[in-house]
């Protein structure tokens, strides 16, 4: 078990690594001389020959990508280039803001999506099941920022139950957390929805009827138990794609998070600050899926052995990506 | 067979639930559209006790009997700073007034009044100015205010890049006594006392300044001798200021305020219908829909906040007159103005860059017309017939963006292609002041209304806010001898001059004067400044 | 997945041809996609493009009447016209991508799925390396380096879509690699390309060919987040997702702004998902529920 959970605890160091190659290399291919953007048009040689020098613009590839990469273990990503600072202090300022909407979104989304997708299929073909899965389908073909927009427009605008944005009471966290919860939820549910069914099918949940087993026993004694694990998978491959919902539905509701600065700093062309930004959600998306392979480890450790197989198969409910 | 039967059945059964399903949850979201849908102009106004239901605050709702001593002002842009002298930006202005004095301050009917200096004198040469201080001021950090915070201001002042309109004709200055200062200039300038109002030469506390170190901008503490000090700013969120209680004018009646940045107007639209914040900037679009509420009282006044459409006179082909003109004629103002600013309710065309009213305007020239046939024709002689691609770069704001894509199709017309390029307020200073732009929008606020200040500062070679680059000296002259003239009729006429040969040449097309368009709480006692500034210490509670 | 062999090919697709026409919600979203396509395709013939981009400023901000079906924005351009060429770039760039990501990823997840060993694990963890940045960070970091235009709308889509799409693919051909009737093939003396391109392909098809309709559903919401946020289009083109950014400003007094280009939004992208799902339930029946 020991072995399992530090091999799988390693495994993100490369992987990790692989991201920062991954950015650094893409961000590297932008067009354009990086002294000139921090110097400007009316640059002489000599002034861009010294910033290369400061910056180490010219070094080879490998060189620059491992002095950043010793930098950043240090915890120093560089200093923006709009206006010095450095830019993991502006990162770990805004991230709090948006890790707290992915939570809330995450937990109300599960909240409302593993129950219903479950008693869907416990009751399938009921009017209960067809409603739910039709409404799961429309939302889930609804972008998040128009949804954003029209609780705006209902409930901000006509109705004015609530802020339409800012974030300072707790009644401002409601449009946004909504926003982002119910795409969410609609794609829970019919996963849920679908292992549950599947789970319901199998040979053992078959014997245990058989053997006289009360229904209701079996389907949440046994059946559960077996069907919660891969949606829990799910709901943490999942985060990625909230994350990224979450940085353009801060746009909407015009909060002060990591999309805010991620945009901003593609626009103003602010290179360290990109890159910190990008590097440290899709840490934080690593370390959670790090945590879900642990806890589902811990809870079934028979399950390991097969672990490549299942992971497969959770990934056919990946398609909420946006 | 049977068992097909069942399970055809069953598939017909479930397939009607889940159209029956279907069309409940369609019904439903289009109940949900429509009741958002159902448009016109329209809208529900609020009443008292829904005002009540959502303020956040729920103090206020207690203190409806008690005067109010607290402030919630809602602020549409982040300040980049609030360090006077190094301020480049209108936001900051707004805050700044407030926390910090200069020597001299202007009045919204642009009168000088003495402000930290008691009294001065103007020696004969007109290159000398003795200021004579008050004694009885100290900073908020409770330093007692000399000479010599005057001078380490300016010395400030003169590194910095924005102020260099005001600081470059300085020569030097002289701390003659503990209370006593004296300013040098370089040249005679006729608008020189409005230079000492100016934000930029505001004075700041030296001890204050160098305990702050590099973080003064964003935490002032202490540096001021305005009528508030400075208590915190939570980026991205408020600027909280709290009364001087020992302001030399005597303590303000509003004891705490609170700047809330809202930068979206809809959202301030109703932060202040809903009395969560008492004074909001409402956009020029949301004027219909709180013209009818009985809370709040809108006030408009025509501000020195003037846009205009630059190009850059080094890059080709914008360095010909002719093919500025050109697009002078390619554009309606009136249309312009409807598409920035929603028309007349949100501000007055610009016929000539300066604002109507003051020193030096001249009211024989008249707008450029829209001519799309004149347009083709000066293309023509400048050697574009054919037209070319360009690109327009605008800062965020919405005004300009949409002026933006108004003046790519209307340069469409004229067979220029343009694209449209979005950028940062602050990186697209950068790119202009570096020359990299082609046609840019931006805009300029002066502290007065006068020729000078408008036409100096934007047009002569070398100055700050030449963005345009334009260098031209013929003009050059002439703007030097209007500064320094004396005689009022001879520098009228030097101004007519000036302003017809840039009508001529349009370094610049001017667009519009913007109305300043403020919703506030029917208690408060405040009126709007031209100047687009919050002067705090003038605004009471009724009541 | 279906345990057919490839000689009966003929009868499965009539097979799955007669499961889909009996599915009243797959064959109403096909429908509606025909009407979708069709109306992109031709477009000027049912408006001028010029509609979509000529200002008309005295006549803005109007709500729908009979002269403008669907209104005038704040430039007095007919949204009825932008909606229509918008549905072309959203349908433009969902195609587009979702084909250059299956070209990636199917040629990836075949090599990984059907090889299997180190070839796997390499591709695996490249994979992993990319699932791990958010897609709309990974099209937002390419767009931020590529610069926006509509090429490079889909080229930074499209490699967001690569790693999901590879996944799916590399499972669809372990399971087939698997059955019985490959087995046999191999112990015929069947070599591997012949065994790929006779036996895997023309079975794999299938499952691809869902997910792709997904995908393309998936890609069209991405477009309009990206352009929503500014880094998609570039004024004047008329694309929902600006549409909607634009509509923002004006929700109060033009609310049918707002809801017009998000509706166009979930028919298409809805239509696209049913479809697949219909696709799903034609192609195996016991997968239904």
């Amino acid at each position: 078990m020991h072995r399992y959970v530090l091999k799988r605890v390693l495994m993100v160091i490369p992987i990790v690594l692989g991201v920062t190659l991954l950015v650094y290399f893409i961000m590297d291919l932008t067009p354009g001389n990086p002294a000139m953007m921090i110097l400007g048009d009316a640059a002489t040689q000599e002034d861009i020959d010294r910033v290369n020098e400061e910056y180490g613009f010219n070094k080879p590839f490998i060189e620059r990508y491992v002095s950043y990469m010793t930098d950043a273990l240090q915890g120093n990503f560089g200093k923006s280039y709009v206006n010095g600072r450095p830019v993991m202090v502006e990162v770990l300022a805004k991230f709090p803001l948006t890790l707290s909407l992915a939570f809330f979104g995450v937990f109300f989304a599960s909240l409302i999506g593993v129950p219903l997708g479950i008693q869907s299929a416990v009751k399938q073909y009921s009017l209960f099941d067809s409603v739910s899965v039709v409404t799961a389908m429309l939302l889930s073909a609804v972008p998040a920022f128009w949804l954003g927009m029209i609780f705006i427009l209902l409930f901000a605008l006509r109705l004015r139950w609530l802020p339409p944005s800012g974030i300072e009471t707790w009644r401002h966290y409601i449009l946004p957390v909504a926003t982002v919860t119910f795409p969410q939820a609609a794609s829970i549910l019919r996963f849920s929805r679908s292992t549950m069914l599947e789970t319901i099918r199998q040979d053992y949940i078959r014997t245990a009827r058989a053997k006289g087993a009360k229904e209701s026993v079996v389907i949440y004694k046994h059946a559960l138990k077996n069907a919660l694990l891969p949606i829990i998978t799910v709901i943490g491959v999942q985060f990625g794609g909230l994350l990224g919902g979450i940085v353009i539905v801060e746009s909407v509701f015009s909060l002060p998070g990591m999309g805010q600065l991620a945009i901003t700093a593609i626009r103003m062309k602010d290179v360290p600050q990109i890159m910190a930004a990008i590097i440290f959600l899709s840490f934080v998306f690593c370390l959670i899926m790090l945590v879900v392979d642990l806890l589902y480890a811990f809870v079934d450790p028979r399950i390991r052995s097969i672990y490549s197989v299942k992971r497969e198969r959770s990934s056919h409910a990946n398609k909420k990506m946006f | 067979m049977k068992k097909g039967n069942i399970i055809e059945h069953m598939e017909e059964y479930k397939m009607s639930k889940r159209v029956l399903s279907c069309l409940l949850s369609i019904l439903l979201i289009i109940s949900m559209l429509l009741s958002a849908c159902t448009s016109g102009a329209k809208e529900q106004t609020t009443s008292g006790g829904n005002t009540d239901k959502v303020t956040a605050d729920s103090e206020n709702s207690e203190a409806a009997s008690a005067k109010r001593t607290d402030l919630r002002f809602a602020l549409d842009q982040e300040p980049a700073t609030l360090d006077p002298n190094f301020m480049g930006d209108g936001a900051g202005f707004m805050v700044a007034v407030n926390i910090y004095a200069g020597l001299v301050y202007i009045t919204d009917d642009f009168q000088i009044q003495p402000d930290l200096a008691k009294e001065w004198e103007i020696s004969a040469d007109r290159l000398e100015y003795t200021f004579h201080l008050r004694d009885d001021v100290t900073f908020h950090n409770g330093e007692h205010f000399t000479a010599a915070d005057v001078k380490y201001s300016y010395e400030r002042a003169m590194e910095s890049p924005y102020a260099g309109m005001v600081t470059s004709n300085m020569k030097s200055m002289e701390a003659v006594d503990d209370y006593t200062i004296k300013i040098t200039l370089n040249v005679p300038n006729a608008a020189a006392l409005d230079c000492f109002g100016s934000t930029f030469l505001r004075i700041v506390n030296q001890k204050a300044v160098e305990e702050a170190g590099e973080k003064f901008g964003y935490n002032p503490l202490g540096a001021g001798t305005g009528p508030f000090k400075f208590v915190s700013w939570t980026t991205g969120e408020s600027i909280v200021l709290t009364a001087n209680e020992d302001y030399y004018k005597g303590a303000p009646s509003i004891k705490d305020v609170t700047f809330k940045i809202i930068t979206d107007y809809n959202t301030a639209t109703i932060a202040v219908e809903t009395g969560e914040v008492d004074i909001a900037r409402i956009g020029y679009a949301n004027l219909e829909s709180v013209q009818d509420n009985k809370d709040l009282v809108i006030e408009s006044v025509a501000s020195m906040v003037y846009d205009y459409i630059g190009f850059n006179t080094t890059k080709a082909p914008f360095d010909n007159p002719k093919v500025r003109q050109a697009i002078a004629y390619s554009v309606d103002k009136n249309e312009l103005l409807q598409v920035a600013i929603n028309g007349e309710t949100g501000g007055v065309n610009a016929v000539i860059p300066m604002p109507k009213g003051g020193f030096g305007y001249n009211y024989d020239i008249e707008l450029y017309p829209k001519n799309i046939e004149k347009a083709k024709q000066l293309l023509l002689e400048a050697g574009y017939a054919e037209g070319f691609t360009c690109t327009i770069y605008t800062p965020e704001s919405n005004e300009r963006k949409n002026s933006a894509q108004y003046i790519q199709y209307c340069l469409a017309e004229i067979g220029i292609t343009a694209q449209i390029e979005v950028m940062q307020q602050a990186a697209l200073l950068e790119l202009i002041k570096k020359g990299g732009t082609e046609i840019f929008l931006m805009g300029y606020n002066a502290a007065s209304a006068d020729a000078d200040w408008y036409l100096f500062n934007n047009y002569r070679t070398g100055q700050t806010y030449n963005y345009t680059q334009y260098s031209n000296p013929k003009l050059d002259a002439m703007l030097d001898q209007a500064r320094e003239e004396g005689d009022n009729d001879k520098r009228l006429a030097l101004y007519q001059e000036i302003t017809v040969l840039l009508h001529e040449e349009l370094p610049d097309i001017p667009s519009f004067f913007r109305n300043w368009i403020c919703a506030h709480n029917k208690d408060l006692e405040y009126k709007v400044s031209p100047f687009v500034r919050n002067v705090l210490y003038d605004i009471h509670w009724k009541n | 997945m279906p345990i057919r062999k490839c000689f009966k090919s003929n009868s499965m697709m009539a097979d799955v041809f007669r499961r889909f026409l009996k599915n009243k919600l797959a064959l109403i979203s096909l429908m509606i996609l025909c009407v979708i396509v069709l109306s992109a395709v031709f477009a000027n013939l049912i408006v001028p493009y010029n509609k979509a981009i000529s200002q008309d400023i005295v006549n803005k901000l109007q709500p729908p009447s009979m002269q403008h079906w669907f209104g005038t924005d704040q430039f007095g351009r007919d949204v009825f016209a932008r909606i229509l060429y918008g549905t072309r770039i959203s349908l433009l760039i969902g195609v587009c991508t979702t084909a250059g990501a299956l070209l990636i990823s199917g040629f990836l997840g075949s090599v990984a799925g059907y090889y299997g060993g180190r070839v796997d694990n390499i591709i695996m963890r490249l994979m992993d390396v990319l699932m791990c940045i958010p897609a709309i960070l990974l099209a937002m970091t390419v767009i931020a380096t590529l610069g926006q235009s509509i090429q490079n709308m889909i080229i930074a889509i499209g490699i967001s879509q690569i790693s999901g799409f590879c996944r799916i693919i590399r499972s669809v051909i372990l399971n087939l690699k698997g059955m019985d009737f490959i087995e046999a093939a191999k112990s015929c003396g069947a070599r591997d390309g012949r065994i790929i391109l006779t036996h895997i392909i023309p079975n794999a098809i299938g499952p691809i060919i869902v997910q792709c309709s997904m995908n393309i559903a998936v890609s069209i919401i991405g477009a309009a987040s990206l352009s929503f946020i500014g880094l998609g289009v570039s004024p004047p083109t008329p694309e929902w997702g600006i549409m909607l950014s634009e509509a923002k400003d004006h929700m109060r007094t033009a609310p049918y702004l707002s809801t017009i280009p998000g509706i166009a939004i979930v028919v298409t992208a809805l239509s696209f998902n049913l479809l697949g799902d219909g696709l799903r339930d034609a192609l195996d029946p016991r997968l239904k529920d």
